[in-house]
């Protein structure tokens, strides 16, 4: 759909799909409800019965919510959340750094030819195998986790920057050139821009990873944060707390996730349109 | 100001895999006065684009020297802007983004930047979407946005790569009449490719027609029909046939 020539007077095509009136279809939701149901029923009334050691392996979901709730209210919980997003924050600032670097990697061949084969080494080693290292090299705390977090983000980043810059289409900078743009010109005003979509992809998947390896990192070595709740949680044999932990993980992943998405089609709206 | 000086220029290609080189253009020279809109016309394979190429600076000649008003081509320059066939605009920018752009390379001071780009807009027709995106455009407005942000940066010579090619057949013919339009009111050194007989005369003072493999120049025929110009008028229809023997000539060899 276009605006034509003569229509001066229609307004630009929103952007945002269009809105169907939301009917909740709670049907999706029947298996769902369904287990939680038949968990309650098992947890609360059967395993008690039968092993009562097995039961306090598998709290009910009532206890998990009530569990919530105290921990949500007592302030322990938002502590640890805003700890783990402080690490994952911390460390994104660092990783950014793979958005000049992927571009250098992506527009000069010499740059490309020189680090990619230490890319390629470095990035199959999962961020979680470099636990014990970073262990001797930054002692256990803060600095030892970005690091570990750091490490997911920054490839899934860099990649996908020199991916999205390999693909910047050529036509494009021709013509910033043969428009005067110089070279600073054509990498800040043409090849940036274009290839932005696909560093938010990027950036989207290097924090989910990013998000992976925090927890992993502060299972080991963290005396706050999401990883270490559960781990403590462990030791003491609060099940109940353990899954209210995993729950928050989640649900933050997913928030950022779905925050890094709506913040994209704001940002770059001619990026959603081209997308469709 | 626009005079383009082309001079026993020649481009050879190496064969990658060790075949004999292809020689792409082969020894052009002719000269392009100001204000003179000439077409190159030519099949595909005839080096046309190559030449238009090396106008634009984007490749380098093996033999010959090219010019604008005495100043030889090395690289790509605002003084030779091209309009592409698949209009190459900026998806970020919007209509008056992308024509501003080459006026923010220019280092064009603001007053004067606003005054160029709502002209062009204006020119080509297309006021009232200065603040739309090119995704929001037809085909044919998207070509009038690369128009106007060719000839906003006031150009010495204007390029054209098979502009309308992907535009369809109505439309494709309004663009000319409105190309035809602006030149007019803006007189322009102009140098257009193009394989299509109607555009060419349409179009041109001048068409130089190649041949292919080697690429040479064939012929050089002035267009001296009045504006606009009438398909059914003997001359036109005198020089279609002259131009499509030529051309037929050329792909019986």
């Amino acid at each position: 759909m276009t605006v034509e020539a003569g229509g001066r007077t229609l307004p630009p095509r929103p952007l945002a799909r269009s809105r169907r009136p939301r009917v909740p279809n709670l049907r999706g939701y029947a298996l769902l409800a369904a287990t939680l149901a038949l968990w309650e029923v098992l947890s609360r009334f059967i395993l008690p019965l039968s092993n009562p050691q097995v039961a306090v392996l598998m709290p009910a979901p009532s206890v998990v919510v009530v569990t919530a709730g105290h921990l949500i209210v007592s302030g322990e919980l938002p502590g640890h959340l805003l700890a783990s997003l402080k690490r994952e924050t911390g460390a994104f600032l660092f990783a950014l750094a793979a958005v000049p670097l992927g571009i250098a990697m992506g527009y000069w061949r010499a740059v490309h030819e020189q680090l990619y084969p230490l890319l390629e080494v470095l990035r199959p080693i999962p961020p979680l195998a470099w636990i014990p290292l970073s262990i001797l090299w930054f002692g256990l705390g803060d600095t030892q986790n970005q690091f570990i977090i750091f490490l997911g983000m920054v490839f899934p980043i860099l990649i996908n920057t020199i991916s999205a810059v390999h693909h910047v289409d050529p036509t494009l900078i021709r013509a910033a050139r043969s428009l005067g743009a110089g070279e600073r010109a054509v990498l800040t005003r043409v090849v940036l821009p274009a290839a932005l979509p696909q560093i938010v992809t990027g950036i989207r998947v290097g924090l989910g990873v990013g998000w992976m390896a925090l927890v992993a990192a502060e299972l080991v070595g963290a005396s706050d944060g999401l990883g270490f709740l559960i781990n403590d949680a462990r030791s003491l044999l609060r099940t109940d707390i353990i899954i209210v932990g995993m729950l928050t993980i989640g649900l933050a992943g997913l928030a950022l996730d779905v925050g890094i998405r709506r913040l994209a089609v704001r940002l770059l709206p001619w990026s959603a349109a081209l997308a469709r | 100001m626009g005079r383009l000086v082309v001079d026993g220029v020649s481009k050879i290609y190496d064969e990658p895999r060790g075949g004999p080189p292809v020689v792409a253009v082969d020894g052009v020279s002719f000269t392009l006065g100001n204000g003179e809109f000439c077409a190159i016309l030519g099949h595909s394979g005839c080096g046309k684009t190559t030449l238009l190429n090396m106008v634009a600076g984007f490749e380098v000649p093996t033999a010959g020297s090219l010019s604008v008003d005495g100043t030889p081509i090395r690289g790509p320059g605002w003084e030779r802007s091209i309009i592409f066939q698949d209009y190459a605009l900026f998806p970020w920018l919007t209509v008056a983004g992308n024509v501003g752009f080459g006026l923010d390379m220019k280092k064009t001071a603001p007053a004067e930047r606003d005054r160029a780009v709502r002209h062009h807009i204006d020119l080509v027709g297309l006021g009232g979407f200065e603040h739309h995106f090119p995704h929001q455009l037809s085909g044919g407005m998207r070509q009038r946005v690369a128009i106007a942000r060719a000839l906003g940066v006031s150009p010495r010579v204007l390029l054209m790569d098979e502009p309308f090619a992907a535009l369809d057949d109505q439309n494709r013919r309004s663009m000319q009449d409105e190309l035809v339009r602006i030149w007019q009111r803006q007189p322009k050194t102009v140098l257009l490719v193009t394989h299509s007989l109607d555009e060419a005369i349409l179009l041109a003072d001048h068409i130089i027609v190649m041949t292919r493999r080697p690429g040479r120049i064939k012929r050089r025929i002035a267009v001296d029909l009045p504006r606009p110009r009438d398909e059914d008028d003997p001359g036109y229809i005198a020089l279609r046939k002259t131009l499509r023997a030529l051309i037929r000539e050329d792909a019986g060899a």
